[in-house]
């Protein structure tokens, strides 16, 4: 599903590593830019300084802009920072992966988002209301579950999700971990990679495989100076 | 593509391997079949909303009183007679007035808002987010602007003709000896079918260079909030200029 060899950015650099299917990944990066660009080179938004990496069995060096725009749309990403669309509400952020990808409209997708909300713990009710509302009406957990949502409702080969859980309660992030999971027992083909930011939350994550960016030293000095 | 050390900083997520407005038009014109997708297609139409029904109401009244005003200064101020009254109005507030206000009107309006609303998702990376996510920003972004703009500039100036004439006749038949009917018939009498079809494809041109001059301004020239006044002066004088040569062009191609 992932393979990555010596990679190596402007900020952090990760030795040979791979995640196969069914796998529930952490990666953790020692900080926020080491996190977002792990993410830009894993799904090709930008190029590596060193190193390849391989997502869904296709090298992305060989792929062209659209190529990568093309297998990005077989994937689901979450983010809670930047993660959504700020004019659009989260009702129509949610629904935009869908809509783009596979012509999906609200109808359709209905009884998804209510199979989503279900293992999410978030009251259709509660839910229904916080869709009208613009990202920065939002709270913090309306945004991440909003954007986890519009990430599942593609139906990813693969979920990646950035600092999702950033100014979560213990038990919301609790739910949205439940939540993966479920994601990933449905379909034993799928994974999934949660970028975290520090280790701190990875016990009440339990992944089933751990990989660890470590900062580069020329940055360390760069910042030093 | 970005470069690795760009896609750090937020807010620099540009759009890749674009320099400027002529290549983002070149590429977007090959993508209009991606207005089929349900998201850029409701883009287009929240853009032709605000653009252009937002605005009808005000646009109506404009276009009754610069008709009126045309037709009254004419035929009472100067005493020159309805058909000459008529012939004017048609040149100066159908051909030249209403193409000139409504563009003027869309970018001073839903052009400097769509401008910074695209400047804003730039630098709040979320662009970076749509590419992330497998959308092309400038399918989501560029495309129903441009062709919004368009619809926009189109149905505004025909909000506005219609007024004039309706409105702006009827005003001049309440305030002035001329009666309705006579306006309509000496303009029947002059008004060209091809006059029509000309100045709506202008209207389409025009607005499709507002809404990517829009673009490029939000998009792919330097960008920041400290620079908004700078980049929205910008957009207001680069629209004049358009506006002016397509208006002048088209005047002096078919002397419409």
């Amino acid at each position: 599903m992932i393979e990555i060899d010596e990679l190596e950015g402007v900020h952090f650099r990760l030795p040979r590593a791979r995640v196969p299917a069914g796998e529930l990944a952490a990666v953790v990066a020692p900080t926020v830019a080491c996190a977002r660009e792990f993410v830009d080179l894993l799904l090709g938004l930008a190029d590596p300084a060193q190193g390849a990496v391989r997502l869904l069995g296709q090298p992305l060096a060989a792929l062209d802009a659209a190529g990568r725009l093309a297998l990005r749309a077989r994937l689901g990403f979450a983010a809670q920072e930047e993660g959504l669309v700020g004019h659009l509400a989260l009702g129509q952020n949610i629904l935009l992966g869908a809509g783009y990808h596979r012509g999906q409209d609200a109808g359709a997708l209905d009884a998804r988002v209510r199979t989503l909300l279900g293992w999410c713990g978030w009251p259709e009710e509660e839910a229904q209301e916080a869709f009208m509302r613009q990202p920065d009406e939002a709270t913090p957990f309306e945004r991440s579950t909003s954007a986890w949502l519009r990430a599942l409702l593609g139906e990813p080969e693969l979920l990646v999700c950035e600092n999702l859980f950033s100014g979560l309660a213990a038990e919301q992030r609790g739910r949205l971990i439940a939540a993966s999971v479920n994601f990933l027992a449905e379909d034993p083909r799928r994974g999934s990679v949660f970028v975290l930011v520090g280790d701190r939350l990875v016990e009440e994550l339990q992944p089933t495989s751990m990989l660890y960016l470590s900062l580069r030293g020329d940055f360390r000095a760069e910042s030093e100076a | 593509m970005s470069t690795a050390h760009g896609t750090v900083q937020p807010g620099h997520a540009d759009l890749p391997d674009f320099t400027g407005g002529v290549d983002l038009f070149l590429h977007i014109a090959g993508r209009v079949r991606q207005l089929a997708r349900p998201p850029v297609r409701a883009a287009l139409w929240h853009q032709v909303e605000r653009g252009a029904l937002d605005f009808a109401g005000l646009t109506a009244v404009m276009g009754a009183v610069s008709g009126f005003f045309a037709i009254a200064t004419v035929e009472v101020g100067f005493g020159l007679g309805v058909t000459l009254g008529v012939r004017v109005f048609q040149a100066l507030v159908l051909g030249q007035l209403a193409g000139f206000v409504c563009a003027l009107l869309l970018i001073a309006g839903p052009g400097t808002a769509a401008m910074v609303e695209l400047g804003l998702m730039r630098h709040q990376g979320e662009l970076r987010t749509l590419q992330l996510i497998g959308i092309d920003p400038r399918d989501l972004l560029v495309l129903p602007r441009v062709v919004g703009f368009a619809f926009a500039l189109f149905v505004l100036t025909f909000v506005f003709q219609a007024a004039a004439i309706l409105g702006g006749f009827a005003l001049a038949a309440l305030f002035t000896r001329v009666s309705f009917t006579q306006q309509l018939v000496a303009l029947s009498a002059t008004l060209e079918p091809s006059a029509l079809v000309i100045s709506a494809a202008r209207d389409l041109v025009l607005g499709a260079a507002i809404g990517m001059l829009v673009c490029t301004q939000g998009l792919v020239a330097p960008f920041s909030p400290a620079r908004m006044p700078r980049i929205a002066s910008q957009l207001l004088s680069r629209s004049l200029v358009v506006l002016v040569v397509v208006q002048g062009g088209t005047s002096l191609l078919f002397r419409s």
